[in-house]
């Protein structure tokens, strides 16, 4: 469960702490008492009223729990060892965004690479080729920092930080990335799924100021260029992404907000991604190095 | 057709307007949509105030019983995408705090690419009061 969250530093590093409590039913035998109300049967539910955060995920067979005073939180399986590798790549996901949010740091959907100027965030649609682009950093001399989920301290010092040391390709695509065939940990059907912690941990990072919010699109063309974009289309690309994906725990209005703000503080670009991989990684190293 | 008058459902959606353009996301569909020109404007005014058609047309210049239709018309859309509601609330005077532009055409583009993740599983909020009740 916590593989994806190995490669960050063990031991207190600030005031600010959060006790996360992992209860499997299965193991402890214990189960989680009913509320008294009525709750939607076999559907997912969510809470949240300042103080207290919840949220039900049938599909996952898990509920969160988070006292923002107290900085405590649960994470509750009925079976820890049925937990599906969407909720593996990125455990206690919605925790994060509750808790973090309350601090000024917010869970966006993009991927983040990093090298001496600094940090890319990577924006765009599913399958707009964030992952693999992330991914190629791994090959490169450029520092792999998030593929799906990161943590973003808006403007005025717009600055990401990795949360997962996950990865994630299309299935067809694993035979692209021989190297990283150490870090498998299986596949949903449709993708499979890395934990580069320990494998690949010469090449996680942690974070970086932004140096530019790069929006993924693949072309037909055999190069990879770099184009400016404007702020708006910016903003398109990532924020229905980030608001809808990383829905609960935070105040969407706020988010949108910050998104734009951070937008707005750095350089936006559109990554034009060519169909020759080894150029694409060339243009970032050359970007960003 | 009626002339009704609506103010903008903050209860699920969010929006922003940069540089000219809106962006509106409805949260509870997972639907998302832009707005420009003339559509952005009637967007910041109904930010400012509940509005009817009349009194947003009273922002453009040109025709004003054209103006009025298209209006109507278009906050229909608004509110057949559940961006908006009918409100009793007290409106604001617009025209004063507002230069009169010409009226382009009204267009609500909507992207639905993100509505499956709201489809597949549905998560209810839920009150202090339970879902829908509180048991006894």
């Amino acid at each position: 469960m916590l593989s994806a969250l190995a490669h960050h530093p063990q031991g207190k590093c600030c005031d600010h702490t959060l006790d996360l409590y992992i209860w499997d039913k299965h193991t402890t035998g214990i189960e989680m008492p009913d509320l008294p109300m009525d709750l939607p049967f076999n559907e997912g539910w969510h809470y949240d009223q300042g103080r207290y955060f919840a949220l039900a995920l049938p599909f996952q067979n898990s509920s969160i729990w988070l006292d923002r005073v107290n900085n405590d939180a649960i994470y509750y399986s009925e079976n820890l060892e049925n937990i599906n590798l969407a909720e593996l790549s990125a455990p206690f996901l919605f925790i994060w965004s509750a808790w973090l949010s309350k601090r000024n740091l917010l869970v966006a959907h993009a991927a983040a690479l990093q090298g001496r100027r600094g940090a890319l965030l990577l924006i765009g649609a599913g399958g707009s080729g964030k992952s693999s682009t992330a991914l190629k950093s791994l090959r490169s001399n450029l520092t792999y920092l998030a593929d799906d989920y990161c943590l973003i301290k808006p403007a005025p010092e717009p600055t990401v930080f990795s949360l997962f040391s996950s990865g994630k390709v299309f299935i067809k695509d694993r035979d692209l990335y021989p190297e990283l065939e150490s870090a498998v940990v299986g596949d949903n059907g449709e993708k499979v799924i890395y934990q580069f912690s320990p494998t690949h941990r010469q090449k996680l990072g942690f974070g970086s100021p932004i140096t530019a919010i790069m929006a993924v699109s693949r072309t037909a063309s055999n190069t990879t260029a770099i184009v400016p974009l404007s702020p708006i289309a910016s903003v398109k690309r990532m924020a229905p992404n980030t608001l809808l994906q990383v829905r609960y725990g935070s105040d969407s209005k706020k988010v949108l907000k910050a998104l734009v703000t951070t937008i707005h503080a750095v350089q936006c670009l559109d990554l034009r991604l060519g169909t020759d991989r080894d150029h694409v990684i060339q243009v970032l190293e050359n970007f960003l190095q | 057709m009626k002339d009704t008058q609506f103010a903008i459902n903050e209860a699920d959606v969010v929006a922003e307007v940069i540089d000219g353009e809106a962006i509106l996301i409805n949260m509870t569909t997972g639907c998302y949509y832009s707005l420009d020109g003339s559509a952005c404007e009637i967007w910041k005014l109904l930010q400012m105030s509940p509005a009817n058609a009349q009194s947003l047309a009273s922002s453009f210049s040109g025709d004003h019983e054209h103006i009025v239709t298209e209006v109507k018309t278009f906050l229909n859309s608004l509110s057949e995408e559940n961006l908006i509601q009918p409100s009793e609330n007290h409106s604001n005077s617009l025209n004063e705090a507002h230069e009169r532009s010409q009226l382009s055409h009204l267009v609500l583009n909507k992207y639905t690419d993100m509505e499956n993740l709201m489809l597949m599983d549905p998560i209810h909020d839920v009150s202090d009061e339970g879902w829908p009740t509180r048991q006894n």
